[in-house]
């Protein structure tokens, strides 16, 4: 593609003789830091504000999670094995109500064929209480028992249906999201910082060190990643409680997604130590460390910022994939990835297909967060667009 | 509307471009037109929508582009601005062909050389691979390239930028276009070769009896080259006449202060009695070009970039270090203030203290006194930080300025010392153009008060009405706090403005030195009589 010269936006008039600045620039402007720059870069991307709005509403769904759901993802429910979603209504017998309700579903078994046979029971109507009573729990230091929704007693409330034992599947989903958005903040978080510290040295020492951690670098790259998480997993101690299996699993991952950032952010360190403006902070007899802070880390942070939106979708879906082979997060913790282990048979599979409820929420974090992390990257590279 | 013996018409041509939120009008109503056999030159300054013109006569502009409703361009008759792409393709490269600015990157570093002729030849005229190759050869020929049968085979790494220019131009007319645009042909050369790629230009056009649209900022380039000129300015016409006419009797005032401002003046003289106060003695200094790698035992291969260098430099004085590309005059300026990775050898010494020594942390308290300023304008400040932190900086590392407030009164004193408006405290840089950026660089070398500083190009990157007022601000500031300047050109005129003296270096050598105006009057070696030659003689 050609690159048609920049029109600049305050060309100096050369017929001016006084030299000042003020005649050049439009009256009232106001100087744009580059925060507000990006910001107003960011809000006309389309793709990106959608992704932000996605993610915001994940987080919340994870900080809300307990209020947001109407059963408690660990009670069982004989009665209510793998029930389908149940179809929300909003107007019933005593016409339109804004509360949302639903009919109870009937399984008929054929007689003759065993098939059992779904009917809604459209007399009933299960009414949840707007902010009533339910299970308590445990928000920012406070015990709570109220939620958005709560279900009725003893009248089956499932908007997503139900697993094998009868557990809400939408109370279950929104608390695996916990884990999995935390297992992938937390290996994003450690990650990002050891990367960027790595990074940042090893671009900006160059020379001997630049060399040899960039051996180490590639040492953890090379790592087969499958059977390295298959063997880690398989060290860790049979009797290990399901919150240390976790823990120690997101510390393996944190220990070898650190590397392939600290190669971005070396790369790039290179290219901004190599820029003038370096030299001159060098020059006007800055020290190394206020080199380091002010002028280099600054302006490798926009690659940093981008490369952790799009590293937490890999995390999510690593973290899926490891749990659904069991490797992962261990019952009675919830992930995402070990909902999707209970859909692991084609009988399940075709029998029960909202068991695969997950794969909509991961497919829509993945997407929010790419779709972010493009919107980021435009934005924030207001010298190349 | 058009008479059919002109070649090309541009008639009310406008182009706007969406970028973010705002509309930036690029070109605005431009006419001109261009005859068989002339040269038209094409002048502005950085923005005025030269280069934008010729992409839209090419059909090449990007899809953020909108072109104008009344805006006409015809070829020989036709209209082609509203012509579809597949009629355009038949158009570039046979009809009009078109010539960048950057050597380097216009020619595709995998293919030989010949296939690369041959691609255009090939796509419009009904020729086998060696016919076609004959006809390259016979381009190869007629640019004048040093052993044409060779360059066929080669790759455009193997080739000198003035050679990559011939063979674009080569490429160029491969096909006998009727009309050449040529984009600043000649600006990321050597001034000596600038001057041979000009003359091949105008030979060319007069054998093929081409028209010609030579997109320049550079009045030189107008003044030896082209019959006629367009004047443009923030995408507006500002005049067109005939080159003599214009440069005889500009009508607009632009033309005038564009005419005005070649660099002039001469630097105030220096005693000789003044102590000289840098002395470098024998600097040398090799790069290792390839280390050979891990593994590898081979020796890495050098090159010198200083070979024995010796300057001297008195007490309010300039120094001008003049030079093509790859002659060490950068890297010069950098060893002396140690602002290289590697160490050299040979001695420095600054006011009796020698800097060869000297670690990093041993620098640190000589820096205020030892500055620097930049050829590139907007690598040189950090995108994220004001111009007061920008400014500010040198003296809060060097603990200089009682109080926040104390320094904030010297920042805007060495903001008005190099004639901004001290209002502009807490802008961007990238608010600034690129000589109003450079005067903020200026500001940041001068509040530190040094006594030396090294100006590396800092005039080149700029447009010519900007450099003239950049050159008067340094020797007015010279004047002021007694500076001692180092000034690292290859623009002999800027040099000619400003120093006392000069040496010339080619090669990491010095070639020749001594007061400016003898050098420039009588120079005595070859290398330096064809820098002159290139830089003041008009006729090509």
């Amino acid at each position: 593609m050609t690159m048609v010269p920049l029109v600049e936006p305050h060309l100096e008039d050369p017929t001016d003789t006084s030299l000042a600045l003020t005649k050049s620039l439009p009256a009232g402007a106001r100087s744009q830091s580059y925060g507000a720059m990006v910001w107003r870069r960011f809000r006309s991307n389309r793709t990106g504000m959608i992704g932000g709005v996605l993610v915001l509403l994940l987080v919340s769904a994870v900080i809300f999670a307990d209020f947001l759901s109407p059963y408690d993802p660990a009670a069982r429910d004989g009665s209510q094995i793998y029930m389908p979603p149940q179809a929300v209504h909003f107007v019933g017998a005593s016409g339109f109500g804004l509360l949302p309700f639903t009919h109870p579903i009937k399984a008929d078994v054929d007689p003759v064929t065993f098939e059992p046979t779904l009917s809604e029971d459209a007399v009933t109507e299960c009414r949840p209480a707007l902010f009533g009573a339910g299970w308590s729990y445990d928000l920012f230091g406070l015990t709570l028992d109220r939620h958005l929704l709560t279900a009725p007693e003893g009248c089956p409330f499932h908007l997503l249906g139900t697993d094998r034992d009868g557990r809400d599947m939408l109370a279950r989903l929104l608390q695996g999201s916990r884990l999995t958005l935390f297992m992938a903040a937390f290996v994003v978080g450690v990650a990002t910082l050891v990367g960027t510290v790595v990074g940042v040295v090893s671009g900006y020492a160059r020379g001997a060190v630049d060399h040899w951690i960039q051996r180490v670098v590639e040492f953890v790259l090379a790592l087969p990643e499958l059977p390295f998480y298959f063997a880690l997993v398989a060290i860790i101690p049979r009797d290990t409680s399901p919150l240390n299996v976790f823990l120690m699993l997101a510390a393996i991952l944190a220990c070898l997604k650190w590397a392939q950032l600290a190669r971005e952010v070396r790369g790039k360190t290179l290219a901004v130590g190599g820029l003038d403006y370096v030299k001159a902070a060098e020059a006007v007899g800055a020290r190394p460390s206020r080199i380091v802070f002010r002028h280099v880390l600054p302006n490798v942070m926009s690659q940093v910022v981008v490369a952790t939106t799009l590293m937490i979708p890999s995390i999510v879906l690593l973290e899926s994939f490891l749990s659904f082979l069991g490797l992962g997060v261990q019952p009675p913790l919830i992930s995402w990835g070990l909902l999707l282990n209970a859909g692991q048979d084609l009988q399940t599979l075709g029998s029960y297909p909202w068991v695969l409820s997950p794969i909509g929420a991961i497919l829509i974090t993945v997407l929010g967060f790419n779709m972010l992390g493009d919107g980021l990257r435009d934005a924030m590279d207001p010298y190349h667009s | 509307m058009t008479t059919p013996s002109k070649l090309l018409t541009v008639d009310n041509l406008s182009v706007h471009f969406k970028r973010d939120e705002h509309i930036v009008q690029a070109v605005d109503g431009l006419s001109f037109a261009v005859e068989r056999g002339e040269m038209l030159a094409v002048v502005g300054e950085s923005g005025s929508g030269k280069s934008v013109t010729a992409r839209a006569i090419m059909r090449l502009l990007p899809r953020t582009a909108t072109l104008g409703p009344d805006s006409r361009i015809s070829f020989a008759g036709t209209r082609i601005d509203s012509a579809t792409e597949g009629q355009m393709l038949g158009i570039r490269g046979k009809h009009i062909a078109m010539i960048f600015q950057e050597p380097m990157s216009s020619l595709d570093p995998i293919y030989r050389i010949g296939d690369q002729i041959c691609e255009g030849i090939v796509r419009h005229q009904k020729l086998t691979k060696k016919q076609a190759m004959a006809q390259a050869l016979s381009r190869l020929k007629e640019v004048q390239i040093p052993d044409p049968e060779a360059r066929l085979q080669q790759y455009p790494h193997q080739l000198s930028g003035g050679q990559r220019q011939r063979v674009m131009i080569a490429i160029a007319i491969a096909n006998n276009p009727e009309l050449l645009i040529a984009d600043e042909p000649t600006t990321a050369l050597d001034v000596t070769v600038q001057a041979e790629i000009l003359r091949l230009i105008r030979a060319l056009q007069r054998s093929h009896n081409m028209g010609v649209i030579m997109i320049t900022h550079d009045l030189t380039v107008v003044k030896r080259v082209s019959d006629a000129v367009c004047v443009m300015r923030l995408g507006k016409l500002r005049e067109s006449n005939r080159t003599a006419a214009l440069f005889a009797s500009p009508q607009d005032g632009y033309t005038r202060t564009l005419l005005a401002a070649e660099p002039k003046g001469r630097p105030r003289p220096v005693p000789a009695e003044r102590p000289v106060v840098l002395d470098v003695a024998d600097a040398r200094l090799d790069y290792v070009l390839s280390t050979g790698g891990f593994f590898s035992r081979r020796k890495g291969r050098t090159l010198a970039a200083l070979d024995g260098i010796s300057v001297q430099l008195r007490k309010g004085e300039t120094l001008g270090v003049v030079g093509e590309s790859g002659s060490g005059k950068s890297t010069l300026g950098k060893l002396i203030l140690r602002l290289l990775d590697v160490r050299g050898s040979g001695s420095v010494v600054w006011c009796g203290e020698h800097l060869e020594n000297k670690t990093r942390e041993e620098m640190r308290p000589l820096r205020p006194k030892l500055q620097i300023v930049f050829q590139d304008p907007f690598s040189s400040m950090n995108p994220r930080l004001s111009v007061r932190q920008i400014v500010e900086e040198g003296l809060i590392v060097n603990g200089i300025g009682t109080s926040a407030r104390d320094r904030e009164a010297r920042v805007c004193e060495a903001l008005s010392d190099v004639g901004l408006d001290p209002n502009v405290l807490n802008r961007f840089p990238h608010e600034f153009s690129g000589g109003q950026r450079q005067r903020i660089a200026i500001a940041r070398a001068v509040v530190l008060r040094p006594d030396f500083i090294v100006l590396d190009e800092p005039t080149s990157a700029l447009d010519l009405s900007v450099q003239a007022q950049v050159i008067d601000l340094l020797r007015a500031l010279q004047e002021r706090y007694d500076l001692t300047y180092l000034f690292i050109s290859h623009d002999l005129k800027v040099v000619r403005a400003l120093c006392h003296n000069v040496v010339v270096m080619n090669r990491g050598r010095i070639v020749e030195s001594g007061p400016t105006d003898t050098i420039m009057d009588h120079p005595t070696e070859d290398y330096t009589k064809r820098l002159v030659r290139a830089a003041f003689e008009v006729a090509a």
